[in-house]
């Protein structure tokens, strides 16, 4: 669905992404993983077409009903780490934002919330509460209904589960996963944490500083890896586990 | 709105039959409110006063700009500081250097306000010292004089030259001291102006200048041309007072006022036997409320209303924020009467440049609030809009102004608080309000009369500051 090719990206020429190629296929939940500085959430940002690259060329195959989509969230869903909602909204106007921009009528809003909450196992008593009376699993969870809201073909998320402890973490990761699996879409998650993408993605691509190092299934990442860098990395993260 | 545009429109058309001007000082207060009322007894003219404007300099322009069709000056002012003559000019001289100007004078009104030496009523007789010339006989008497009168050519220097007193070493002190210092009798002969309201209360004696050394400063009335040849019959009527009011009238006139703390109206409408009702100080009040309200709203709204997309501007051009924020910060520092002086020449006198100033001063810190405002929104709120898709216009009505709003609501809150205070210092160049009441109580140095508009203007300020915390609340 998405292919990358010799992708160049320099912030003040100071190259962040060099010569970077890259196939994502469709269906697939892929992990983008590395070290801080690694250029991984530069990476997602040029998909989104937040940032614009400098050589190269990102091509994203989008289905036909959202070619000419008026907003940017009808293809994709972005969710980053601090959730990004605002504060001046409460959680259902969050949520409904961009429906409502789009005038969908009251009940197809009302449809689609009560699907998502289903979904993410959402408290609809949290739904008229402000953004600052909700706990962070809490918005975390609002994040990602408000990215799923118009059904992208596309979900990215940058360290969605960064910001919270590790019990939450573990309790999100596991819903995060079902709601993947149900929602069958393309999706690209943006970790430092190994285990949390070998748990989630089918698909994962290893950066260092700005290159890829290997793009392969899972089960190929630890049983082949390609680079000393690789096996180095596997290995740090499995200390850090064990 | 529809109120506020009710003020603009009640204010525009208070424009009446004869608009007299004044000075704020006690004497040019109650001869202008003399010629008013003159006027107003013989035909039922409408006249409209514009009292209490800061300096010559203001006058001058508020007459010439229509603002004004006329006010009380002295002869000895419209030589040096209108006509900027060297030498002594007569009324003739006068009115044809006016000509070109589109300006006239009166014939005096039948007193010279200016220097001269006073003793002790008691002391000159006991002395028989009734002349300027006799004081060269006595050199033990005391000599007190202000700073200014030491200072000026037209002073000491030259009248110790003309009346042959060089020897003499006066005492250089505060004009009011000097008073103090001769009831106390700590010195004899101090300098006063002919018609000081204190000459008829401390009882003392003017000493004949015989040999006419002191500037003339004969009270007329200073018109324009072309207002006069338009009233002919009003024109001849002022005339009517022309050598009517000697000195020692218009001392008692200044006393009645700064001693016995009278209002101006009613020390003239006694003296012209005139009966008319007077307004009443609540109705006063009221207007004042009225012309304050528009002083400060008009400007706040549209500092508002280009103010707050200036800030987003700048917001997102840094130039363009720099530049903005040192030209409403230049307009900051600019003391407010030098401000409301510069924009003379461009709007004229009265409420124009007032509203001009006030919407400069307001601009200031409802740009600074939105860019403060817009500059705490986190960076991941303004990703989040990006990624939603929302365009440039509904970011900022959907998520920017939303978010800015405390900070610019602070912005404006305190740009019309301080607007409050700044509106009273209009009144020196006659745009009404609270701050005429302030100007008055000044000139005549009646704490009361301060009070009287310093207490509403505070009073406005609580109640807007009241309104902004109840709004506040509601949004909570």
């Amino acid at each position: 669905m998405i292919s990358i090719t010799n992708l160049q990206f320099s912030f003040e020429n100071l190259a962040v992404i060099h010569q970077l190629s890259l196939n994502i296929s469709g269906n697939s939940i892929h992990g983008l993983i590395g070290a801080s500085g690694s250029g991984k959430s530069t990476l997602l940002r040029l998909i989104a077409g937040l940032l614009q690259p400098k050589q190269g060329e990102i091509r994203i195959k989008w289905p036909r009903e959202v070619e000419d989509a008026k907003y940017l969230s009808q293809k994709l869903g972005f969710v980053i780490q601090d959730g990004g909602l605002f504060p001046h909204m409460n959680v259902v106007d969050n949520m409904t934002l961009m429906a409502t921009m789009l005038n969908w009528s009251s009940v197809e809003i009302k449809n689609r919330v009560d699907e998502l909450i289903s979904l993410t196992n959402f408290d609809t008593q949290l739904l008229t509460k402000k953004i600052t009376q909700i706990s962070g699993g809490q918005r975390q969870r609002l994040s990602l209904m408000r990215a799923l809201f118009l059904k992208p073909p596309l979900l990215l998320m940058d360290e969605p589960l960064g910001a919270l402890d590790p019990l939450l973490r573990s309790e999100i990761q596991h819903d995060l996963k079902t709601i993947l699996k149900k929602l069958k879409t393309t999706a690209v998650l943006v970790t430092h944490d190994l285990p949390e993408a070998s748990f989630l993605c089918d698909q994962i691509s290893l950066l260092k500083d700005g290159q890829l190092e290997q793009s392969c299934s899972i089960s190929d990442f630890f049983s082949k890896p390609k680079t000393d860098y690789v096996k180095k990395y596997i290995d740090s993260q499995r200390m850090i586990g064990s | 709105m529809k109120i506020l545009f009710a003020f603009i429109i009640s204010f525009a058309c208070m424009a009446q039959e004869v608009k007299v001007g004044s000075k704020a000082f006690t004497e040019g207060y109650l001869l202008a409110e003399y010629l008013s009322q003159h006027l107003e007894m013989s035909h039922g003219t409408k006249v409209e006063r514009k009292f209490g404007l800061g300096s010559t300099g203001i006058v001058v322009e508020a007459i010439n700009n229509n603002e004004i069709d006329l006010y009380p000056e002295y002869t000895g002012t419209i030589t040096k500081d209108i006509l900027k003559s060297k030498k002594a000019l007569s009324i003739e001289e006068i009115n044809s250097e006016l000509a070109p100007m589109g300006l006239m004078i009166s014939q005096s009104l039948g007193f010279n306000n200016t220097y001269a030496l006073a003793m002790d009523r008691t002391l000159a007789e006991k002395m028989g010292i009734q002349k300027l010339s006799q004081l060269s006989q006595f050199r033990k008497l005391r000599f007190a004089f202000s700073h200014e009168f030491m200072g000026r050519s037209d002073g000491w220097e030259g009248l110790a030259k003309t009346y042959k007193l060089k020897g003499i070493r006066p005492e250089s002190m505060q004009h009011n001291l000097a008073y103090e210092a001769l009831k106390e009798k700590k010195v004899d002969v101090i300098e006063v102006y002919t018609t000081d309201a204190a000459i008829d209360r401390m009882d003392l004696t003017i000493l004949k200048d015989d040999r006419s050394y002191f500037p003339s400063y004969l009270a007329v009335i200073l018109a324009r041309v072309e207002w006069v040849k338009a009233h002919p019959q009003l024109w001849e009527l002022l005339k009517n007072l022309e050598n009517k009011l000697d000195e020692r009238k218009m001392t008692s006139l200044n006393s009645q006022v700064e001693i016995d703390k009278k209002t101006f109206a009613d020390v003239i409408s006694t003296f012209l036997g005139n009966n008319s009702t007077k307004t009443p100080v609540r109705n006063i009040l009221w207007q004042k409320t009225l012309e304050h309200l528009v002083l400060v709203l008009i400007p706040l709204f549209f500092a508002i209303i280009i103010g707050i997309p200036l800030g987003f501007w700048s917001f997102h051009s840094p130039k363009a924020s720099h530049f903005l924020v040192s030209l409403t910060g230049i307009f900051q520092t600019i003391p407010s009467l030098a401000l409301l002086c510069f924009l003379i020449p461009l709007f004229g006198v009265g409420w124009k440049p007032a509203l001009v100033a006030l919407f400069l001063y307001s601009l200031l810190p409802i740009v600074l609030n939105t860019i403060g405002g817009l500059r705490a929104i986190p960076q991941s709120l303004h990703e989040s809009a990006t990624v939603l898709g929302l365009n440039g216009r509904e970011k900022t009505l959907k998520i920017d102004l939303p978010l800015a709003y405390p900070s610019i609501m602070v912005g404006i809150q305190n740009a019309l608080i301080t607007g409050i205070g700044t509106a009273t210092l209009a009144a020196l160049i006659g745009a009404g309000g609270y701050g005429q009441l302030i100007v008055t109580g000044l000139a005549v140095n009646d704490i009361s009369k301060i009070i009287q508009g310093a207490w509403p203007a505070a009073a406005m300020a609580l109640v807007f500051q009241i309104f902004f915390s109840l709004i506040h609340k509601i949004k909570k």
